[in-house]
């Protein structure tokens, strides 16, 4: 799932948590210049990608920022 | 902060030739009120009806419900800002207040006739329940078990008034002023007059051995869809943005500083909170009440919701608040940053009662609280919403020109699921309890 406050996916323990960027715009940014809105978007759906093909052991949250590596993160 | 709270009691509101309140009864001219909401060109046809507590009326196409108090002395006006008010700070002085009576706005797309009362014509048996077989409730009853507080206790001026012409803005405002000239109408009424109760809350005085104690209720901020200059929404002050918290004496939210637009919670609730008014009758005998910090909800980001937490906290503490009592006015994201906020209390050592309403547990099956922290330890529940009885069929029903049959008929339980709801409480009016298994 991708979504701009992950600590509500991961209460409900869904397994992978792609971080977004607002409620209002979760894959990309309407400030920033189309170019890279384009680029910013295309980060977090290839995030989003590499995570569906992640082992996880629970909820998990994965950062666009820091690919391609990603955070461990827990509901409690 | 000084406020002397006078208060007039209405044991029963009537229609007569003129507008006044005497002897605990409030006259009520329907012709002057009906003209002063009939001056807005917006506003093309109005009714105006009374309804007492008990009746057999259902309550249909409510959008806002006001209580009727005015400002005799001390700054500003009361609901300051909204509508061209001053902006002058308000809590101060005395303000006289009509009790066990509120004005109630419904908004019809049908032209109305001075009376928007219908009985209905059909034999009660022959309506059915409700459309569709679900109940999502939007109605008031003011008659059998879903009389909920403070329902139950409320004669109800009910203004009902055809849709403005315009657009959103234009016809809330509208809407707007059409509900605040019957509010102030009424209260004015007791202007010149010596009110038969009278507190008074002294908010500069404290007590060092007393421990103190914040309010900090949440409003949902529209900023994302609204933009920050909308009028439409929760404001203080008239500002409805999405801002850092405000810190308000809790006399500012007695003279109505927090207004609520059409929406979950009323002004009634707001100005009249359970909370505060209970708080401040402990001021300088068992507490301090520091004050209500008025916490915006609606941030966008995970960041910004931590951020907005931390700042309610750092204020609460740097007030010197041993204790707080937290309330939210919504669901989803916006509990979130209640959570959030009750959190961010607890590690600044300040111990946080959190007064809400639960979601459904879809029989077991789900937890109370969309989420939760270790930090939260305190909490009471003012219940789902849900409303597990049906509603009998009502004689009469207010607030349309001509009301669907089926809103006379026999309606059938709420059941409380996603935020469905017959009256939420989210600022703690109900009577409910439990009992532990």
């Amino acid at each position: 799932m991708i979504s701009a406050i992950p600590v509500i996916p991961s209460a409900a323990e869904v397994s992978r948590v792609v971080r977004g960027m607002r409620v209002e715009h979760v894959c990309g940014d309407p400030n920033l210049s189309e170019e890279s809105d384009r680029q910013l978007m295309r980060r977090i759906v290839e995030t989003a990608l590499q995570a569906m093909q992640t082992e996880v052991t629970g909820p998990t949250i994965f950062d666009p920022d820091q690919s391609p590596g990603k955070e461990e993160a827990h509901a409690s | 902060m000084r406020l002397e709270l006078g208060s007039f009691p209405v044991d029963d509101a009537v229609l007569g030739s003129q507008t006044r309140w005497h002897d605990n009864v409030l006259e009520v001219s329907r012709e002057e009120l009906l003209d002063l909401v009939l001056e807005d060109e917006h506003i093309s046809s109005a009714s105006l009806d009374l309804i007492r507590p008990g009746e057999s009326v259902r309550v249909i196409n409510r959008q806002a419900l006001l209580e009727a108090k005015v400002k005799v002395s001390g700054p500003g006006e009361i609901y300051p800002v909204i509508g061209g008010r001053a902006t002058s700070t308000v809590g101060q002085g005395r303000t006289h207040r009509l009790v066990d009576l509120a004005v109630v706005l419904c908004v019809d797309g049908k032209p109305l006739g001075p009376s928007a009362r219908t009985r209905s014509e059909r034999s009660l048996e022959a309506s059915g329940g409700s459309r569709n077989g679900l109940n999502r409730g939007g109605y008031l009853d003011m008659s059998g078990p879903g009389n909920l507080p403070p329902y139950d206790t409320l004669n109800l001026v009910c203004l009902t008034v055809e849709t403005p012409t315009g657009e959103a803005e234009d016809r809330d405002q509208a809407l707007r002023a059409a509900a605040l000239k019957i509010a102030d109408r009424l209260a004015r009424t007791t202007v010149d007059l010596d009110p038969p109760e009278m507190e008074v809350f002294d908010f500069t005085t404290h007590d060092p051995t007393l421990p103190g104690i914040v309010f900090i209720p949440h409003f949902a901020s529209d900023e994302w869809t609204l933009g920050p200059r909308s009028q439409r929404g929760t404001a203080v002050y008239g500002q409805t943005r999405l801002s850092a918290p405000w810190l308000l004496y809790p006399s500012e939210m007695m003279d109505g500083a927090v207004y609520m637009g059409t929406g979950r919670t009323t002004n009634w609730h707001l100005s009249n909170s359970a909370v505060v008014l209970n708080l401040a009758r402990r001021h300088g005998h068992t507490c301090n009440f520091l004050g209500c910090i008025i916490q915006r909800t609606n941030w966008t980001t995970q960041q910004e919701k931590d951020l907005a937490a931390e700042r309610a906290a750092l204020l609460a503490r740097r007030l010197g608040a041993r204790g707080a009592i937290v309330t939210t006015d919504f669901r989803g994201q916006r509990f979130l940053e209640t959570a959030l906020t009750v959190r961010a209390c607890e590690r600044q050592e300040i111990s946080t009662v959190l007064l809400t309403g639960e979601e459904d547990n879809e029989e077991g099956g789900a937890p109370p609280l969309l989420v939760s922290f270790p930090e939260i330890r305190s909490v009471v529940s003012t219940g789902t919403g849900g409303f597990e009885q049906s509603f009998p069929a009502v004689e009469e029903v207010v607030g349309a020109a001509q009301p669907d049959e089926h809103w006379f008929g026999e309606m059938g339980p709420v059941h409380g699921r996603y935020g469905v709801n017959y009256i939420p409480d989210y600022d703690g009016f109900g009577h409910q309890s439990c009992e532990d298994y």
